[in-house]
């Protein structure tokens, strides 16, 4: 086994905790079968998606469009994930420094960490190209030859979106280096980042000014979103020619990328490993609170220092007060016409508390507050704090994180849009009503599945069993309600305010057996 | 002051990390405690501090049960382990802060004990600076002014002279006799054996989790060194 193998293979053993999964014989059953029904449940809810998606084009007779699509979503879904996660796989890891001081090349440390999130790209992408490719095959009863040659594409899919969402991250930690708040700079170049592309999505997905037949128009668009989706169209055997170029030139991109990136690996991770040193002899600024007040307000200090931490679950919130803001200087009829919504009235009518309420379970810091408290724990364990005022803490960050997007997105709905008092009273309770359910499940989750041996942040935010096991919950809960009232046409106010109920009920008991619980 | 009576706590392997451990630390002690790697030192300590559980015997803290009265003991110990991993996205001041306002600390006094132990571990122009870019001998001597901050009754240490330089070392020795001389108590795991024998009064040798030997550190060793006594225990099988 090579070294770069080697580092690869510890990798994934340490951030999918193998160890753990297959050696521990007490936590094993658990562990494999949280972690099995939470990775199904993410599968089947993509798969299904793409399947839908693809159901849908080919029933507009657009089946051989399949292919194209397919490849551009994949890669705009590659390019937002790993502006998400680069700066936690390729930078700043904790190991690097160990890395660095064993017999290996930089090279081949680089090539682990590439190769390790090209596995997890790689993944993802099968999951929108195989699913949507079997549809594709059925309806456009492709031949063999081209099916496998589109299936052969996802090995290098990848490449690109990679090199530009790694280059964009590798911009945010030089130019926040500069600055004495790196995080916080890191943090607005990064949501900027992702709003751009998010922008960009969109605007790439709106019907372009050219008439013509809907194939041309969805043609446009797709190419719009990824241009070298043109490529993948399988409309004779020359197309073939056009996906032996999309390899050639995706793979010659992934090793130009590499290899710049060889050259600056040292300078690059100690731009995100650095710190600002404060002025010698800066006297300290003493007070005196209340033991949750000073649990809290460290735990406040703990998510706001945290690059990852906070893009990963601040995102839901930012964009709740994105979209409230627009909403201040844009008319709703020109916000919806861009986020794809005929009658915006007529919506937020039917699910503005949903919305918010959607926004914030996605907002989910308590899921892995917990695991995040890591090798610091033993000073939790050792003063004299309950397991009651360590719960509370975890709970009121996710409140306070959720109460800026609340607040905010509530004043302007209401400001905004004429609602009668019945529905302006389910706005303000039934996204408060989740938000609390949110944060205490979320931390009730993380008391039962909690991970402090984790070397890199990313683990822990984007991997864990409890945020994903509190992903499902919070998504359950917000289809629950769409569900019943789309299939048994139950009335929308009836329905909001008894998932509230249930979900304070739900609440109360999960933080009495969240408290009950021995963390510290 | 710390009552270890008949501790016994198993490994979830099944193998013993301490069986039936018995001590006793009076206030004016200093306790020093004494194994090769992997006898079970720190597996006490961290059961007499709350953080690990133990599967029999009792601990008492002041006369409380760490067990049934976690908190009422945790209140009058202070505990540093032998590798403070601090939150290393705070300050030291903002960390020692934290730590006085869970012990109820009063304003002032905290104050003049930061003043105090900064200058004296030369800390004063670093507390200002995050964590994150501190030496591990800096986080060191920071988990040593957080524990003092509210002044303990009984100070438990875990190989406390590890990472710390030999001036630092030499502070933390004349502290630690300061805090006996004022009624406090210390408990302290060490692999130097020359600065146990100097240091502490009693001395409690511990061998694959069973204790060899304890009491005064006179009757310990004898007319011997204390290392040749250590060196005869890990022998004697």
């Amino acid at each position: 086994m090579n070294k770069t193998t080697l580092l690869l293979k510890t990798q994934i053993y340490n951030y999918f905790s193998l160890n753990e999964l297959f050696h521990s014989e007490k936590k094993r059953s658990n562990f494999a079968f949280i972690t099995a029904v939470g990775i199904f449940t993410l599968l089947a809810l993509l798969s299904g998606y793409n399947i839908m998606t693809a159901l849908a084009l080919a029933k507009m007779g657009q089946a051989q469009l399949i292919p194209a699509y397919m490849v551009s979503v994949s890669n705009f879904i590659i390019l937002v994930f790993t502006v998400l996660r680069s700066n936690g796989i390729l930078f700043g890891c904790r190991d690097y420094e160990m890395l660095s001081s064993l017999p290996v090349q930089a090279k081949e440390i680089i090539s682990s960490k590439f190769g390790f999130l090209y596995l997890l790209n790689f993944l993802l992408g099968i999951l929108f190209m195989l699913p949507a490719g079997i549809i594709w095959q059925i309806y456009a009863s492709a031949h063999l030859l081209f099916f496998f040659m589109y299936l052969a594409s996802a090995v290098f899919v990848p490449f690109v979106p990679m090199c530009i969402a790694s280059l964009l991250g590798v911009l945010v930690t030089v130019v926040s280096s500069k600055f004495r708040r790196k995080n916080i700079v890191s943090l607005v170049f990064s949501f900027a980042v992702l709003g751009g592309l998010l922008g960009i999505g969109i605007y790439s997905m709106q019907t372009g000014a050219s008439g013509g037949s809907l194939g041309v128009i969805l043609m446009e668009q797709v190419s719009r979103l990824y241009p070298l989706s043109a490529w993948f169209r399988y409309t004779n055997y020359f197309s073939l020619a056009g996906n032996v170029g999309f390899w050639s030139l995706s793979a010659l991109v992934f090793c130009i990328f590499v290899k710049i990136v060889e050259c600056r690996y040292a300078r690059l991770n100690s731009y995100v490993l650095q710190y600002h040193a404060a002025s010698p002899g800066r006297k300290a600024n003493l007070k005196k609170h209340s033991v949750f007040t000073a649990v809290y307000l460290k735990e406040m200090g703990r998510y706001f220092s945290s690059y990852l931490w906070v893009l990963n679950t601040g995102l839901g919130v930012v964009l709740l007060c994105v979209t409230s803001l627009a909403l201040c200087v844009v008319s709703p009829e020109i916000l919806g016409t861009y986020a794809g919504i005929e009658d915006v009235d007529l919506f937020l009518g039917q699910y503005a508390p949903l919305i918010i309420a959607a926004m914030l379970s996605i907002s989910c810091p308590a899921a892995s507050a917990i695991s995040l408290e890591g090798r610091n724990l033993w000073v939790l364990q050792s003063i004299p704090l309950s397991n009651k005022t360590f719960i509370k803490s975890k709970i009121a960050l996710t409140l306070t994180v959720h109460a800026i997007g609340y607040m905010l997105s509530v004043a302007v709905f209401l400001i905004r849009f004429q609602f009668n008092a019945i529905w302006s009273f389910t706005l303000l309770a039934v996204p408060a009503c989740y938000s609390v359910f949110t944060a205490v499940q979320g931390t009730y989750i993380n008391c039962c599945f909690p991970r402090f041996d984790w070397d890199n942040e990313m683990v822990v935010v984007k991997q864990s069993i409890s945020v994903i096991l509190s992903g499902v919950i919070g998504m359950i809960c917000i289809a629950v309600p769409v569900l019943l009232h789309w299939f048994l046409g139950l009335p929308n106010v009836g329905v909001l305010w008894g998932m509230a109920a249930i979900l304070i009920v739900l609440s109360v008991i999960l933080y009495f057996k969240a408290c009950g619980k021995k963390i510290i | 002051m710390l009552k270890i009576e008949h501790l016994i706590k198993t490994y979830p392997n099944g193998k013993k990390a301490v069986d039936d451990l018995s001590l006793s630390i009076q206030e004016g002690d200093i306790y020093g405690f004494i194994g090769a790697n992997g006898a079970g030192k720190t597996s006490t300590i961290k059961a007499v501090v709350g953080i690990h559980e133990f599967d029999q015997g009792e601990i008492y803290i002041n006369g409380k049960s760490i067990r049934t009265d976690p908190l009422q003991c945790k209140k009058v110990l202070a505990y540093i382990p032998d590798n403070p991993d601090l939150y290393e996205h705070l300050t030291g001041y903002q960390y020692i802060n934290f730590i006085a306002d869970i012990y109820d600390v009063e304003l002032s006094e905290r104050k003049q004990q930061i003043e105090k132990y900064s200058e004296l571990f030369e800390m004063s122009s670093s507390l200002g600076n995050v964590i994150a870019s501190y030496s591990h001998g800096m986080k060191q001597r920071t988990a040593i002014i957080a524990a003092l901050v509210h002044k303990p009754k009984l100070l438990i240490l875990d190989e406390p002279f590890v990472g710390l330089d030999p001036k630092g070392a030499w502070h933390l020795k004349q502290t630690m006799q300061e805090l006996v001389q004022n009624g406090g108590a210390i408990f302290f795991s060490t692999h130097v054996l020359d600065v146990a024998e100097k240091l502490c009064n009693k001395i409690a040798i511990i061998k694959r989790g069973e204790l060899i030997t304890s009491g005064n550190i006179e009757t310990v060793r004898g007319n011997h060194s204390l290392e040749s006594v250590f060196m005869e225990v890990q022998g004697h099988e």
